[in-house]
């Protein structure tokens, strides 16, 4: 029997042995690919710019967590859109854009610290090449830290390459941080060059290192830091300043008219730009398959006049396919009291260029899908007794503003870039049209008898007589708000007789993120557009080096960069110096911030740094304000990577109570 | 080896000796026919006295002489005085009486079934012999419910397989679940071994089932071992049997619809509540913005569209099955072909099988056997865009086509937000199908070396094609829906931008090489031994190609035209390998047959690990003890057939782990920055663990099979437990060691967590009513498991969600738990104090926080205790308001049952039989989407049924309607859609009628039998939030159960 086995066992082993063929994987897809080869390190370099426009400058997440929860935006309807981070109502570590944002900033700084580290050993590639690319990977490393500390706090501080996992990760200190940031700055600045690598506007440049530098050193100001014994404020001044001095040799810039600034034409390629987040561009380029992020912004930040649905033909509502505007259908933020007092566009461009405030039809002559009558508006009586219009317009109509042409693009898809009909031609010839630099910029005022307008949201408050002098419907900005400065949640025209309009709705709409130019569509989504988002311009360094000064007790210096700002502003026929400021105070920062920067994801690092929510909020935003805590300085630390580490305990939520420790010193 | 050479020598003198002995007989036989003889007659009945007809009576010693029992049971034969007559029947033990005058014979019902073979891993065992938790399940079975896949036949059928079919989709298959679930990652569903090797079950011809078995317990799977884990289905077809030649055809063809739908509102109700939603806001003005000034016209004229009735029909099915089967000696031939073809409720969803099974067996000689076995199967399927999900909660108004009978693209001209969504039921404008061949060739050669020793070698090989083809044409409802307004007059390029087709294919290659050497041989007489020992080694490959392009010119082409395209393409291929070796041992001893013992090992190797890491062992035990054998239980044989007691213990595994897991290289692809497209290159999203190995299950299993009352009462019960250890979790590493991209973590594959399942399995079979002419026959079945986790592994956290499920693991809760928000209500008037403690009106959601204490009115307060043991107490009010979030979730519920069900009940009377099948499933909770589409404002549209709340209707069901009131906005309101899914129907009723012997016998066949059977008639459920649905459907709605009433024809030649 025993023998039997040893058979069976010998017979089984041959049969095993056979079979036995090694249990290696063939996998020829994967590549062979390695850090030690320049292509590889340098695409692994090239991936770290890939958050910036599809996750951070895209969503309305970022745009939530830096702009709004300060005097500048208010929720449309004072709804509960977002209301954790406008009012800091429920905010908590699982509060979508702040637990989102964390990851964003953190996801490419390990491989930023790989091309960083593993340069050395590299087997090809010139010097010279890799010098910049880890000038890069250094300031990308900055942005992206400076970005956590400002929001987070003392988070954690990881200069190592990918792969190596800590799952018990410390926290560092706001000034190790700031420290870091400031010293691969330093380093980037040095190694950098003015003309972009290989030609391509997105990658950082050597101002998009000074320009973040000046930026750090205001941030970390906030924090009373020092360096070298001189205050990170003066040290923001000193950066800033020599920005502005040395602009040529930088290859800084500043549009002396500010209508450049924002002109459509100028949107690729901004010259005032420091630091861009570059958007897909629709085209014959296969390009545009491999770059990513669905604008949105414009959609969240208009108004939404459609709601008044008499003013507006069925088959184009800006609320639905709306070809001109966009699909207006998201409208949540709105803009404060005090943003739209802090403009006076008797003399500055500003307003119009920052805000859409008259609402129009469009049509659709040149592709032949809207036709010229189409797009126009018979006023009827029950228009003139639900708005109160001026009864003499019964029978008139309201024409198209706009004529938005379609062309389709092999990538990108279609393409609907609008022109201009001149006021008073009704011929709908397509020949006249005008092609202004943005069409979105409706120059102020607008005729009383402007016929192309139906809804004008108006700047100067005026009564129901005056009303009547004008063809279109006016909403007095001011009526927007309630006694305490909060948008009305019910008709605020409601009275014992009539049941109100949806006039609340109908706010100024934010333009700075509404393009319309051929490349810039997102095919029959028109909620989203592409255009090149700015992470830092010019104009902000001027506001930078204005805010240190006027911190540094010098309020005329600090107005000689307000008043660069204030004078390329001015309208025609006016005095460009009659704008001038001689001294300035901390307000008159906070007002020209408000005035040149507002939208561009920067205001609540503003009020962070000069500790102003508990003031501002209280004066200009009180919903906000009854709800704001000192722990709310800090962002609370993300739920997801809490859930992630092993020492969720040790590290803290930042204060938001999920933890017993707020990981805070 | 020359000691079995001398048994054999021994064997063959025997049989020598055998042969002249029988010679010797047939001498004698021949000549008795010459001796005297008589006419014998009398009659046959069952215990219960009922005549028997068709009886066959045989003289013993000559079977060619014979005859039948007629109408009334009697019988007539001539017969050799002295001699035998031998009595036969289907389903009753045969009898052998000498011959004598005036016979009355009793036969007895044949439950005796202990003697049955059960397929098990490599190799078959008496039923009397098994020591492992297998339950078989035989063909009358799986053709009892008429449906395309075999398993939906096993439903509530196998005690603790949970077997649900969430979808009415033509072709649409079945969830699977054995014992609960172990894994959180790995597939649920077990392994199908078809004739011992793999195979598709889902295209196989249930027509061409002998049995199935479910193995569930791991001394039955672990000679699986690393896919052994969720119990093996090991299904057996129909071969040739020897004797006369046997031609089977079955059919059946059916109405398959009348889904129950909810009401939705439609007309004044629809925009009454619309109406009223702006009224509770206090922002009614007039009616002028309700709705789209154009959709408001629509409802003016009394356009109503009922969208689920224009979008839905009856489907049907059919189905036909030829199966003929012969047999020799030597060589035994069965082929089948079939042909089924599924018409979904929505058109252009069909689903087609043409499938076709060969199995030869052919004994070569005393030493060789081969045969082979092929299956083959061609599918196609047409899948629809239009959903029954869309439809419903689409506005309600306009009119679908227009005066001259076409369909109108926009149901209200004028409002192009709603695009009609029959628009791609034109199959010139909308394609989607596919098509697929699959091939299996399972060639085997067995050499019997020696008596009761066997060596199989057999291969498998796989062989499968799939080709999928999408076309989305001019007209259809992506192309309305993309160019809005202007699809109506659009440029021929705009138009064109729109169009695209995509063609993907992809091919599968594998094999599948096995050694089986089977040795049975006894010591001194009463001990019986059985080795098994297995070689087995497997390679997988599959190819994939796809590519597309935009910018067809013209519908002609569709997908058959790629070049056509002028627009943007899309091209990519992809390549994966793997393989495996096992190496099995099993030895069985049986001792009188009274004293049962197993035990196997099996070893694992396979590429996917990390070297080191590549083998594993799964060891397992089991034993049986047949006590009603014992001599002390002799009393009981008069009530008491069968008494067996198994234990059983196992080691088994899950395979969880993708192909290159343990690959570690750079990946490259494309990154535009600012319009110039560059190469990048990045890290997988995978970080390889050296150390990842299999889950591994560690099964116990007490098993008791009684039966008693002569075999009227057969109850099987089983308790197990399973612990399954280093159950894999794709863990997301911290974001600040980096990230796979701004959006996604690094995860890496570690053995994590563990997991028990614990339950008790019962299977009862009564036969009430055993007569003649009326039989009743009852089988319950019940299951009943709990699955909890019980480690998370160290250093992670209390709760891991699988974002790719939704499920939240949590020690000591269900592996599938849902964690979320748990809605207690609604808040109401008077509750405004508390309310405001959340920052939240009356008529918000009211969310059940775990820790929060309520102090008094408008006072709350929560204590957590930090890593040093302090607690940290904060009160809330409505100055330090609450701030619910996703850390409030708790476990709200499950995706598993706590328990299930199934009662089937046949009843026989004469040619008649009626079959009554409930199924029961408790415990369940299921995400019902329909329930969070619930709109504040009435404008998405929601069941007439819904209860909401208004300020003057206290509703606890739904939040407030309020049009300023965005619900999408409210604290938890996606928690709405968790609802209980307990639910008990009956699954079906089949009512046949089988023709008489005497008519068959006319008609010269030998069986014909026609029945019908109606599926889903009744569906009860336990959640009034759920109404006019089948929760089985487990939260989906696009492709409801349906109600199918089959006819069909089983035919015997």
């Amino acid at each position: 029997m025993k023998k039997t086995f040893y058979k069976l066992t010998t017979i089984i082993c041959a049969v095993v042995m056979l079979n036995s063929c090694s249990l290696d994987e063939y996998n020829p897809a994967a590549g062979d690919a390695s850090l030690t080869a320049f292509t590889a390190w340098s695409g692994l370099e090239a991936n770290c710019y890939s958050p910036l426009y599809s996750q951070l400058f895209s969503a309305t997440d970022y745009l939530s967590v830096a702009e709004t929860g300060t005097d500048m935006w208010l929720v449309k309807a004072n709804g509960t859109s977002t209301k954790e981070l406008f009012y800091y109502e429920s905010l908590s570590t699982g509060t979508n854009a702040t637990n989102k944002l964390f990851k964003q900033c953190y996801a490419m700084i390990a491989s930023c610290n790989s091309v960083i580290n593993e340069a050395k050993n590299l087997t090809d590639g010139s010097a010279a090449d890799i010098k910049v690319l880890v000038a890069e990977a250094k300031c990308l490393r900055a942005y992206y830290y400076s970005v956590l500390v400002t929001q987070y706090g003392p988070v954690t501080l990881n200069l190592d390459d990918v792969g190596k996992v800590d799952l018990n990760p410390v926290r560092a200190t706001e000034a190790d941080i700031y420290t870091q940031i400031i010293k691969d700055l330093k380093e980037a600045t040095t190694d950098l060059g003015v003309t972009p690598y290989g030609n391509n506007y997105a990658r950082v440049t050597k101002k998009s290192a000074l320009g973040l530098m000046a930026r750090a050193y205001a941030q970390g100001a906030g924090l009373d830091l020092t360096e070298d014994g001189k205050s990170y404020w003066q040290r923001a001044k000193e950066v800033a300043e020599d920005l502005i001095t040395n602009a040529t040799a930088d290859g800084a810039y500043l549009y002396p008219d500010v209508s450049d600034m924002w002109a459509d034409a100028n949107n690729r390629n901004n010259k005032e730009a420091l630091f861009i987040a570059a958007g897909p561009q629709a085209g014959a380029s296969d390009a545009f398959t491999y770059a990513s992020g669905t604008n949105r912004l414009y959609a969240y930040t208009c108004g939404n006049p459609g709601a008044m649905t008499e003013f507006w033909n069925a088959n184009h509502k800006p609320s639905d396919k709306g070809y001109f505007y966009g699909r207006m259908n998201s409208s949540t933020y709105m803009p404060s009291k005090y943003l739209m007092d802090c403009f006076d566009p008797t003399w500055d461009k500003r307003w119009e260029n920052t805000f859409t405030y008259g609402y129009s039809e469009w049509s659709m002559v040149q592709p032949a899908w809207v036709t010229y009558a189409a797009g126009t508006v018979t006023i009827t009586q029950a228009m003139i007794s639900k708005y109160s219009l001026n009864p003499s317009l019964l029978g008139k109509k309201y024409y198209p503003y706009a004529d938005c042409n379609a062309v389709t693009r092999t990538y990108g898809g279609n393409q609907y870039p609008a022109s201009v009909w001149p006021k008073g031609d009704h011929s709908g010839n397509i020949a006249n049209l005008l092609h202004p630099k943005k069409v979105y910029v409706v120059d102020y005022p607008i005729a009383a008898d402007d016929d192309r307008f139906s809804v004008v949201c108006s700047k100067t408050r005026l009564t129901a007589v005056q009303k009547l002098n004008y063809s279109y419907f006016i909403v007095n900005i001011d009526d927007l708000y309630d006694s305490n400065g909060l948008p009305w949640t019910v008709p605020f025209d409601q009275t014992t007789t009539s049941a109100g309009t949806n006039a609340y709705q109908a706010y100024p709409s934010l333009n700075k993120f509404n393009w319309s130019y051929d490349g810039v569509f997102n095919g029959s989504d028109l909620q989203a557009k592409y255009g090149d988002m700015f992470i830092m311009r010019m104009g902000e360094v001027y506001l930078i080096a204005a805010e240190a000064e006027q911190k540094l007790g010098n309020g005329a210096d600090a107005a000689k960069y307000l008043n660069v700002l204030r004078e390329r502003s001015v309208r025609t026929g006016v005095v460009k110096t009659s704008v001038d400021l001689t001294t300035a105070t901390e307000d008159d920062i906070f007002n020209e911030y408000a005035r040149e920067m507002c939208g561009e994801f920067n205001r609540w690092a503003l009020l962070k740094r000069h500790k102003a929510f508990e003031a501002r909020l209280q004066k200009y935003n009180t919903r906000a304000a009854q709800s704001f805590k000192t722990v709310n300085y800090y962002r609370p630390i993300s739920q997801d990577f809490l859930s992630q580490i092993s020492n969720k305990e040790a590290y803290g939520d930042n204060g938001y109570g999920t933890t017993a420790n707020s990981g805070l010193k | 080896m020359f000691k079995n050479h001398t048994s054999n020598f021994t064997a063959r003198r025997n049989r020598n000796a055998c042969k002249s002995y029988l010679i010797l007989l047939f001498a004698f036989t021949s000549l008795s026919l010459f001796a005297q003889t008589q006419t014998v007659t009398g009659v046959v009945k069952d215990i219960s006295g009922e005549p028997l007809i068709g009886v066959s009576v045989l003289l013993k010693s000559n079977a060619r002489i014979g005859t039948i029992t007629d109408l009334q049971g009697k019988f007539s034969i001539t017969a050799p005085i002295n001699s035998s007559l031998t009595f036969s029947y289907l389903g009753y033990v045969s009898q052998t009486i000498p011959v004598s005058s005036d016979l009355i014979v009793v036969l007895k019902e044949d439950n005796q079934n202990l003697d049955e073979v059960v397929v098990i891993g490599y190799g078959t065992v008496k039923k009397r012999d098994l020591t492992g938790a297998i339950t078989t399940v035989k063909s009358d079975v799986i053709t009892l419910t008429p449906a395309s896949n075999p398993m939906e036949a096993l439903q509530g059928r196998v005690a603790g397989f949970d077997i649900t079919k969430s979808s009415g989709q033509a072709g649409a298959g079945v969830t699977m679940q054995l014992r609960g679930n172990r894994s959180l990652s790995a597939s649920g569903n077990p392994l199908f071994i078809i004739d011992g090797m793999p195979g598709d079950y889902s295209t196989m011809n249930p027509n061409d089932i002998e049995s199935i078995e479910v193995l569930k317990d791991a001394s039955s799977t672990a000679v699986y071992g690393s896919s052994g884990s969720n119990g093996v289905v090991m299904i057996t077809t129909k071969k040739g049997k020897e004797g006369k030649m046997n031609v089977n055809f079955n059919t059946y063809m059916g109405l398959n619809g009348a889904s129950i739908l909810p009401t939705m509102r439609s007309g004044e109700s629809y925009m009454n509540t619309i109406r009223l939603a702006r009224k509770e806001a206090g922002t009614y003005i007039d009616d002028t913005d309700l709705v789209d000034p154009a959709v408001y016209a629509a409802y003016q004229k009394g356009q109503n569209i009922d969208w689920a009735k224009a979008l839905m029909q009856t489907g049907n099915v059919q189905n036909y099955s030829l199966s003929i089967s012969n047999g020799t000696k030597k060589t035994k031939e069965y082929f089948s072909l079939n042909y089924s073809n599924e018409n979904g409720q929505y058109t252009n969803d069909n689903y087609k099988v043409l499938s076709a099974n060969i199995r030869l067996d052919q004994q070569i000689n005393k030493l060789f056997a081969a045969g082979i076995n092929v299956q083959g199967a061609y599918t196609m399927q047409n899948k629809t865009y239009s959903k029954l999900y869309s439809a419903l909660v689409a506005s309600p108004y306009g009119s679908l086509y227009d005066d001259n009978g076409n369909l109108n693209p926009y149901p209200v001209v004028g409002d192009n937000k709603q695009v009609n969504l029959l628009l791609d039921q034109n199959s010139n404008v909308y394609l989607n199908n596919n098509s697929g061949l699959k091939l299996y060739v399972t060639p085997y050669i067995r050499l019997t070396p020696l008596k009761g020793m066997t060596v199989e070698s057999r291969l498998n090989g796989t062989l499968g094609y799939s080709n999928a083809h999408q076309y989305i044409g001019y007209g259809s409802y992506q192309f309305y829906d993309a160019l809005g307004t202007g699809a109506l007059n659009a440029s021929a390029d705009l138009q064109k931008a729109q169009v695209s087709a995509t063609v993907s294919g992809s091919t599968d290659y594998s094999y599948k090489w096995e050694n089986i050497l089977t040795y049975n041989f006894k010591i001194a007489r009463d001990h019986e031994f059985t080795f098994t020992g297995v070689s087995s080694y497997n390679y997988n490959q599959s190819e994939s190609v796809t590519s597309g392009v935009n910018g067809i010119t013209s519908n002609i082409y569709n997908w058959t035209n790629l070049a056509a395209g002028t627009g943007a393409k899309t091209v990519g291929s992809g390549y994966s390998m793997s393989k495996g070796i096992g190496i099995i041992e099993r030895l069985s001893y049986s001792y009188l047959g009274r004293y049962l013992f197993s035990a196997s090992m099996r070893q694992d190797g396979a590429s996917k690990l990390a070297k080191g890491k590549q083998w594993s062992s799964f060891p397992a035990v089991s034993a049986g003890w047949r006590v009603s054998d014992e001599p002390f239980m002799q009393a009981t044989k008069g009530w008491l057939d069968n008494l067996k007691i198994r234990v059983g213990y196992g080691v088994t595994g899950t395979a969880g782990i993708d192909a290159y897991s343990s690959w570690s290289t750079l990946a490259q692809g494309n990154l535009t920055l600012a319009g110039q497209k560059l190469t990048n290159y990045y890290y997988p999203k995978t970080v390889t663990n050296p150390f990842l190995t299999w889950e591994r299950s560690h099964n116990a299993n007490v098993g008791l099979d009684m039966s008693f009352l002569n075999n009227r009462i057969d109850f099987t019960a089983d308790y197990y437990v399973t612990n399954t250890d280093g159950v894999i979790w794709q863990q997301s590493l911290p974001v600040t060691s980096g990230a796979y991209d701004a959006a996604t973590n690094y995860i890496t594959n570690v053995n994590m967590a563990s997991t028990r399942n614990k339950g008790i399995e019962l299977a009862l079979t009564t036969r009430n009513i055993v007569s003649k002419n009326f039989n009743w026959v009852s089988t319950i079945t019940y299951s009943k498991n709990k699955e909890e986790v019980t480690s998370l592994g160290s250093g992670s956290q209390d709760y891991v969600t699988n974002a790719l499920t939704g499920y939240t693991y949590h020690i000591g809760s269900p592996v599938n738990s849902f964690y979320n928000y748990k809605i207690t209500g609604v808040w109401q008037k008077g509750e405004e104090a508390d309310a405001a403690v959340f920052g939240v009106l009356p008529g918000a959601i009211k969310i059940d926080v775990p820790g929060l204490v309520r102090d008094s009115e408008g006072q709350y307060h929560k204590t957590i205790k930090g890593t040093d043991g302090t607690d940290v107490t904060t009160v809330y009010n409505g100055l330090n308001k609450y701030a619910i979030s996703t850390n409030d979730y708790q476990i709200i519920g499950h995706n598993s049952p706590d328990w299930s069900l199934g009662f089937q009940n046949t009843v026989t009377y004469k040619g008649f039989d009626l079959g009554v099948y409930m199924y029961a499933r408790f415990g369940q909770m299921i995400n019902y989407s329909l329930l969070s589409s619930y709109s504040n404002s009435g404008t998405t549209n929601f069941p007439e049924y819904f209860n909401y709340w208004t300020s003057t209707n206290p509703s606890n069901d739904f939040p407030a309607l309020n049009s300023s009131r965005d619900v999408k906005q409210m604290t938890g309101y996606y928690a709405l859609s968790f609802v209980d899914g307990s639910f008990v129907k009956i699954k079906n009723v089949t009512l046949g009628y089988t023709m008489s012997h005497k008519w068959c016998k006319f008609l010269h066949i030998e069986k014909l039998r026609i029945y019908g059977t109606i599926t889903n008639p009744l569906i009860i459920v336990k959640s009034h939030l759920i109404k006019d649905y089948d929760p089985e459907m487990n939260g989906s709605l696009d492709f409801p159960s349906t109600k199918q009433l089959v006819f069909g024809l089983n035919l015997t030649f």
